[in-house]
């Protein structure tokens, strides 16, 4: 713009300066190009003029200065003055225009009239035969009417008149201009102008009218005036997007717990709603809450959803409004009972309190004796475990992660029960027992398929050390001695369901298997004939510590609560093969719940 | 305006006065009333929620603008101060007015007119019940707060933690390794809930040779590393932990991997399965259950497989490890850890010391 400031009176410079050269480009300016054709050139809105390039070269021969000028291409006429136009080129001929690049019209000449000379003639033809016309413009001097001479003698300059007239209405209120074009007819009113005056006093006139009547209705605090009124600017409002019929408010698709939630409904009619209700709705809950919206402001409901109400999932809410009038019913505006709008409210998330009693520590170690002969016999093991469990109750009830050892001797019950010697040599003079030490851990996965029907998974894995040697030494197969000792990763898993309350009542049953160590069917009842006295009775059958014969094993397990967080057990049991390959034996278990 | 009417009250009044005064006079002619003021009105949809860092536009129509100066009054939830933003005429009709970029938990506004009078009008809410728009923080946000307060403001971490386990075997070799980490934790606390680096080392010896050979002797092993982590969080209760490390073992330039799925948060109840991989150590892979029930002790117990420190005479490398740790003061916590396991023969012990400063 500042650009223009410069530009522009340069152009009147150097227009005076060109006035008699041939065209040329003045200056350009963004798209737009200046040339010194105007009007008074026949040039206007529209003209072709084309662009000339001068090349000037000098003669390699005889010296002289050639001049040429080539044809660049076309510019057209967008808009003219009196002297000067302003043209526009295509892009990339637009690139190549420069100031003082000629220019010349290839369009033909155009005349053009002067507007105002135009309508005064205009005007002196409507005063023979009255009509409309349209508003008055500048009326400019030299050209138009000449001045008449009253009967006074004086000469009128009507032009003059009026000009000054016009020049006294603008920027002034309708009033203050129609007061000045009837002193204007008062003082001329032989003025050449007069018809078109009196168009202007009449639609200025008309102009207040309207003004008033707007003014009337901004007034008035009558509902019937003002719902007409907003209900046009709500028509106006809808081009942002889709308004109900009665209310419009905001979308809210989603919103966090336990705040409240302040909505603010647009009403197209404020008059025509005698009362409204806001219905909601938390997730879970049977039926909806109401809340009479509050008028507010010029056209408005507002209601508040309490932060009570606002929980976890989802909110339904409707609109319900009665109208003003006996006969009036209620009705759903927005949304309804049977298809209500709905905001999702966030979970809520808190850190929660460490919960209680979600941790279960057990440890056992478990004596079995199959042959009677305790630790010298063929059919015996301990089995010693540690069992970390953590209850997350969702979507996993519960995952435990143990350790645990399985050690001892085993083989077949009729080579044991046979051998006079006590030694598992078989008819043949074979040793027939194996000793195994299987150290294993594992991880449990523990579902809830139903309220008191739980699966728990395990796969456990760990070494199997087995030795065949017969020697029954201590620390074999474990220091540098390894002679008939086989190395293997035993690998296993166990399956159980519970049936009943984890903590009170229940009957658990499972299968296990591990290679190398044996299949374990088990059979397990849990109950609290006291709260300090938990009580679990088991059947086993099972062929460990090697795959061999099967057994039954009978276990009852008594416990003692003193504390909340700790209660010992201790363990006795019978097992057998056979009635005459049987024993007693024992253990005992550590509980700690914390 | 008062005093207007006030002088008009006493005019009239005198008025009567002198007509009782006069008797017979008769009434002056009344003085017009002035006419009701012309009354702006605004409507609006007004909106519930914006995301936040994102500026309020209101878009309004105005029936009879010139009537009144029309501002609209707001300020941020929390703030005493309310503050003017005009309405302006948009180019595509009607008017807006845009608020700035909002925060959590939102702003709070209203419109409200003022005549050529200085007489205040309400054109929705006020500031005594303002209108509420919510900026609802995101999930991630929600996270973020609770972790902080959880924290204390504390985001940073420097931790040493040594732990080692003796495998032991059955030809009386020496099969152990110790590892040692000095960690530095920032806690950005959003998706990615935390960034480390650290510096690390394990040494060890193990059996030359595999079992099968009946290995004679031993050899020293060790890695030397510094490490990147990154602890994503996919869930409010799953994280995802990515470290890479370089450095250098007993055959020269070795690079690691880890990674662990948390579900659960680190700091409560939760389930941790991992692995890693060293290339000239070998790999190793834990399942760890962590329980928060009795505070202020945090336990956990993992059964760990691993080749450390680089053992080829038995790929079972086993154990089972309980830890716990203990929080001495707000800014200190203690870590220890036992564990029993074998890789090859009888079960032996190991066990780990810890302790992390939170800044």
């Amino acid at each position: 713009m500042r650009w223009l400031l410069i530009v522009v009176p340069a152009l009147l410079c150097v227009t005076v300066a060109l006035a008699s050269a041939e065209p040329t480009v003045l200056a350009v300016d963004g798209e737009d190009i200046y040339v010194d054709l105007g009007a008074a050139d026949g040039v206007g809105a529209g003209s072709e003029l084309e662009l000339l390039h001068e090349v000037v070269a000098r003669d390699p021969q005889t010296g002289a200065v050639l001049r040429d000028r080539f044809a660049l291409g076309r510019l057209r006429v967008v808009k003219s003055g009196e002297r000067l136009s302003v043209v526009v080129a295509e892009p990339t001929l637009a690139e190549r225009v420069l100031a003082g690049d000629r220019v010349r019209l290839v369009s033909p000449k155009r005349a053009f009239v002067d507007p105002w000379v135009a309508q005064v003639v205009a005007s002196r033809a409507a005063a023979a035969a009255p009509g409309p016309a349209g508003p008055p413009g500048p009326p400019t001097s030299g050209a138009g009417p000449t001045p008449s001479t009253p009967r006074t003698g004086a000469v009128v300059d009507h032009v003059a008149l009026a000009r000054e007239a016009w020049l006294d209405t603008l920027g002034q209120p309708p009033e203050r201009r129609i007061a000045r074009w009837q002193a204007l007819i008062e003082a001329d009113p032989k003025s050449p102008y007069r018809r078109v005056i009196e168009n202007e006093i009449a639609s200025l006139t008309d102009q207040i009218r309207q003004r008033e009547d707007a003014l009337a209705k901004a007034r008035s605090a009558d509902d019937g005036d003002r719902d007409p009124r907003i209900a046009a600017l709500v028509a106006e409002l809808e081009g942002a997007g889709a308004l109900g019929d009665v209310l419009a408010v905001a979308p809210l698709a989603r919103a966090i717990p336990n705040r409240p939630i302040e909505l603010g409904f647009l009403v197209r009619q404020p008059a025509a709603l005698h009362r409204a209700w806001l219905y909601v709705r938390p997730q879970g809950e049977p039926g909806y809450r109401r809340i009479e919206l509050v008028r507010d402001g010029d056209a408005y409901l507002r209601g508040t959803i309490e932060a009570a109400a606002v929980k976890e999932g989802t909110l339904a809410w409707y609109v319900e409004a009665v109208a003003a009038g006996p006969d009036a019913e209620v009705a759903p505006v927005l949304g309804s009972a049977a298809d209500p709008r709905r905001i999702e409210i966030d979970a809520e998330v808190v850190e929660a309190p460490i919960a209680a009693e979600r941790s279960h520590v057990h440890a056992h170690v478990d004596y079995v004796d199959f042959d009677g002969s305790l630790a010298t016999g063929f059919d015996q093991y301990y089995q010693a475990e540690i069992d970390f469990m953590y209850r997350f109750l969702h979507p996993v009830y519960a995952v435990r992660l143990g350790f645990g050892t399985l050690s001892g001797t085993g083989g077949p019950r009729d080579v044991i029960d046979e051998d006079p010697m006590g030694t598992c040599f078989d008819g043949d003079g074979v040793y027939r027992c194996r000793q195994v030490t299987f150290s294993y851990v594992y991880t449990e996965v523990e579902l809830r398929l139903r309220r008191n029907v739980a699966l728990m998974l395990r796969p456990q894995a760990g070494l199997l050390t087995t030795d065949t040697s017969g020697l029954m030494e201590e620390g074999r197969c474990r220091g540098a001695d390894t002679t008939d000792c086989r190395f293997s990763t035993g690998v296993g898993g166990r399956v159980r369901a519970r049936f009943g309350e984890e903590r009170g009542t229940n009957l658990v049953i499972g299968v296990g298997f591990t290679d190398g160590v044996g299949t374990l069917l088990e059979a397990a009842y849990h109950w609290l004939p006291h709260t300090a006295v938990p009580v679990q009775l088991s059947v086993q059958v099972t062929d460990q510590p090697v795959p061999e014969n099967f057994g039954v094993r009978l276990i009852g397990d008594v416990g003692w609560r003193s504390l909340s967080w700790f209660y010992p057990s201790l363990r006795i049991s019978y097992q057998a093969r056979d009635i005459d390959h049987a024993g007693v034996s024992g253990g005992f278990a550590m509980n700690f719940d914390w | 305006m008062k005093t207007h009417v006030t002088a008009l009250s006493l005019l009239l009044a005198l008025a009567t006065s002198a007509r009782a005064e006069e008797g017979a006079s008769p009434a002056p002619p009344a003085l017009p009333a002035p006419p009701p003021p012309v009354r702006a009105l605004v409507v609006h949809v007004a909106p519930a929620s914006a995301p936040a860092g994102r500026p309020v536009e209101l878009e309004a129509e105005i029936d009879a603008p010139f009537a009144e100066q029309l501002t609209v009054r707001w300020r941020a939830i929390g703030d005493s101060q309310w503050q003017d933003a005009a309405f302006e005429r948009s180019s595509a009709g009607g008017w807006f007015a845009t608020l700035p970029a909002a925060r959590m938990p939102g702003l709070e506004y209203y419109i409200r007119g003022q005549d050529a009078a200085g007489v205040e009008v309400a054109h929705f809410a006020s500031a005594a019940r303002p209108h509420v728009v919510r900026v609802d923080p995101t999930l991630i946000d929600r996270l973020e707060e609770l972790d902080r307060e959880r924290l204390g403001g504390r985001v940073n971490q420097v931790a040493i933690d040594v732990i080692g386990h003796d495998f032991g075997n059955r030809y009386d070799l020496p099969d152990r390794f110790l590892r040692g980490e000095l960690t530095y934790t920032h806690r950005l606390l959003r998706r990615i809930h935390h960034i480390a680096f650290g510096f690390g080392a394990i040494q060890g010896r193990t059996p030359a040779s595999d079992a099968a050979r009946a290995p004679s002797e031993y050899v020293l092993n060790g890695l030397r590393y510094g490490f990147g982590e990154l602890r994503l969080r996919a869930h409010a209760s799953v994280f995802l932990d990515l470290r890479v490390a370089l450095g250098v073992s007993q055959d020269g330039f070795d690079q690691a991997a880890r990674g662990q799925v948390i579900f659960g948060k680190p700091w409560r109840s939760s389930v941790t399965v991992g692995g890693e991989v060293s290339g000239d150590l070998g790999p190793s892979a834990w399942v760890r259950l962590q329980w928060d029930t009795a505070p202020p002790l945090l336990m956990g117990a993992s059964i760990v497989r691993t080749d450390l420190p680089g053992a080829v005479i038995d790929a079972a490398g086993l154990y089972l490890a309980y830890d716990v740790s203990y929080r001495l003061a707000s800014r200190l916590t203690v870590r220890a850890q036992v564990s029993y396991g074998s890789r090859d023969g009888a079960a032996h012990l190991g066990g780990g010391l810890g302790t992390a400063v939170d800044f």
